[in-house]
């Protein structure tokens, strides 16, 4: 928390800082944006999900015995 | 057939009336896309649980005058009585916003979208609420963004926060700015503890900072194809966020002087019960009728109207917060009963491109039969309006209907002009009925309380 607040004090103070220029932009610009950001987040939380489970399943191959779920997983896409 | 002035923005197709009936006629270029659309599964059974406006396309050459080559026209059913956002009550405004959420969720699932948000593409039938433009729905392509985000913020959850939060109703400013209250200037009222929750950083907070800082330096925006694609999950998460967000507001408690009236009001139970037998009697003298009732508080009367005959009611009521109690109690008895915050003394003006876009509630204002108990003095006394002028004013919005006169010798009259002087000679019930008989016929007139109110029945003049 400790660390939390201030950078989220910092953002929205940034928000608050009135405009100088006023050239045109559409209005769903921040929208879009953000949009773009949770994007991003996306595709880098599924990039760490995927590692995850290659990881996970490396070690479960090593330690379990062969089973129909682990014939499975061998035949999932991208393996 | 003339075009409605508030259907300009889309060049695919623009909405027509002719007569009673509502048309839309699809540019050529769309007829494919759109008739594909209306046979799809899920429009269709949007349609058939009335949260999507029927529609149907007519046959070629079915409706006269020059169409367009290709033009597909539709038919659309009628919506008993248009109302705008900053005419909603809390509740009415939240339930919008749900719907356009679940509509935008159901068409997601089976390979559609919607273009944008606006909440003047939803309209109500009673208190349930119904979308209206079918060119917004249109196919969704893997990794687009939710293009009416920043206008979902503007129309519906900042009105909605912006009263939830600060307890202060959100009509003035959403009729003045007509399209809600922006986003960024939401932002500069919430402190900095206001802005700690994720919900509002991601959704508020972030895209004004972004926004502005763009507006600085517009070299910093990329151009749309290089913008990453957003999985559907992503998409799909952050409606269902806000919808959560929506539902989970709820205007800021505060007893006002109208919620407690219909418990606490100054006559007795005899008394209210001659009010309504009187109301019953008039109201089923016109039977089906579309009925204002003026200073609905929270739909007595209303009630009454629907038992004694009539269709539907639309209520205006000054007060907010007793529209909002007069929404809830209308949706939890299922009556045909729409609650509106309006102002006798000041209702929606025509406003918007060329004036026209949003009709003001007197061009809206078709109604069959008028309901005005208690409401007079609130207009003469309450805000210097001359009496014949006030007379005159209510006669116009119906051509029958029932007024009550309230003596200046009443409890409530007498409050409200204990601090004042009464400068108010011609407030007499000699002077009403002059005014009345001027327009209209009177009908019937009952005095219904110990302190004098009088009911009365008018016909207007076929003439006027």
């Amino acid at each position: 928390m400790r660390f939390r607040f201030p950078a989220t004090a910092l953002v929205a103070g940034l928000a608050l800082v009135p405009a100088t220029a006023h050239a045109y932009l559409d209005p769903g610009t921040g929208s879009v944006l953000v949009q773009s950001l949770i994007a991003a987040l996306a595709v880098a939380s599924a990039g760490i999900v995927g590692y995850w489970q290659r990881v996970r399943a490396f070690f479960s191959r090593r330690q379990d015995p062969p089973s129909p779920v682990t014939r499975t997983d061998d035949d999932a896409p991208g393996r | 057939m003339h075009e409605v002035a508030g259907s300009y923005r889309d060049p695919r197709g623009r909405v027509h009336r002719l007569g009673e009936r509502v048309l839309r006629v699809v540019a050529a270029e769309s007829a494919a896309r759109v008739r594909a659309m209306l046979e799809s599964p899920v429009v269709r059974r949007l349609m058939a649980d009335g949260r999507l406006v029927g529609t149907r396309p007519l046959p070629d050459g079915d409706i006269a005058g020059s169409q367009p080559p290709g033009a597909l026209v539709l038919e659309h059913e009628r919506i008993p009585f248009v109302s705008h956002p900053y005419e909603w009550p809390f509740a009415a405004l939240r339930a919008a916003a749900v719907l356009q959420l679940d509509l935008h969720l159901d068409l997601l699932r089976e390979g559609y979208t919607l273009r944008d948000a606006s909440a003047y593409n939803i309209q109500f039938r009673g208190t349930r609420p119904t979308f209206i433009d079918l060119l917004s729905i249109d196919r969704y392509e893997e990794g687009e963004y939710w293009s009416g985000h920043r206008q979902f913020c503007d129309q519906f959850l900042c009105p909605l926060l912006f009263s939830a939060r600060f307890g202060i109703p959100y009509h003035a400013w959403y009729r003045g700015g007509l399209e809600g209250i922006a986003a960024p200037s939401f932002v500069r009222l919430l402190r900095v503890r206001d802005c700690l929750s994720p919900r509002t950083l991601v959704n508020l907070v972030l895209p004004a900072w972004l926004e502005s800082r763009a507006r600085r330096d517009p070299t910093q925006v990329p151009p749309r194809s290089r913008l990453r694609p957003l999985p559907r999950q992503s998409l799909m998460r952050m409606l269902e966020g806000m919808r959560a967000w929506v539902l989970s507001l709820s205007p800021r408690d505060q007893r006002t002087n109208w919620t407690g009236y219909a418990q606490d009001n100054t006559y007795g139970a005899g008394e209210r019960d001659a009010k309504r037998a009187f109301v019953a009697s008039a109201v089923s003298a016109r039977p089906r009728a579309l009925v204002l009732d003026l200073g609905c508080n929270t739909g007595d009367y209303a009630d009454v109207a629907l038992s004694a005959g009539a269709t539907r009611v639309v209520g205006a009521e000054a007060d907010p917060e007793t529209a909002d109690l007069a929404f809830a109690r209308s949706r939890s008895a299922g009556l045909d009963f729409l609650p509106l915050v309006l102002d006798a003394v000041n209702a929606s003006p025509a406003q918007g491109w060329r004036d026209a876009e949003r009709e003001s509630f007197a061009q809206r204002a078709r109604f069959d039969f008028l309901i005005a108990l208690a409401v007079i003095h609130h207009i003469v006394i309450g805000r210097n309006v001359p009496i014949a002028q006030a007379v005159r004013r209510l006669v116009d919005l119906a051509p029958e209907g029932v007024i009550e006169f309230v003596h200046k010798d009443d409890t409530t009259v007498r409050r409200m002009l204990a601090l004042r002087d009464d400068v108010f000679p011609d407030y007499t019930q000699a002077h009403f009925q002059a005014a009345l008989e001027s327009h209209a016929r009177i009908v019937d007139q009952r005095t219904v309380s110990s302190e004098g109110r009088t009911l009365f029945h008018y016909r207007r003049a076929p003439a006027s």
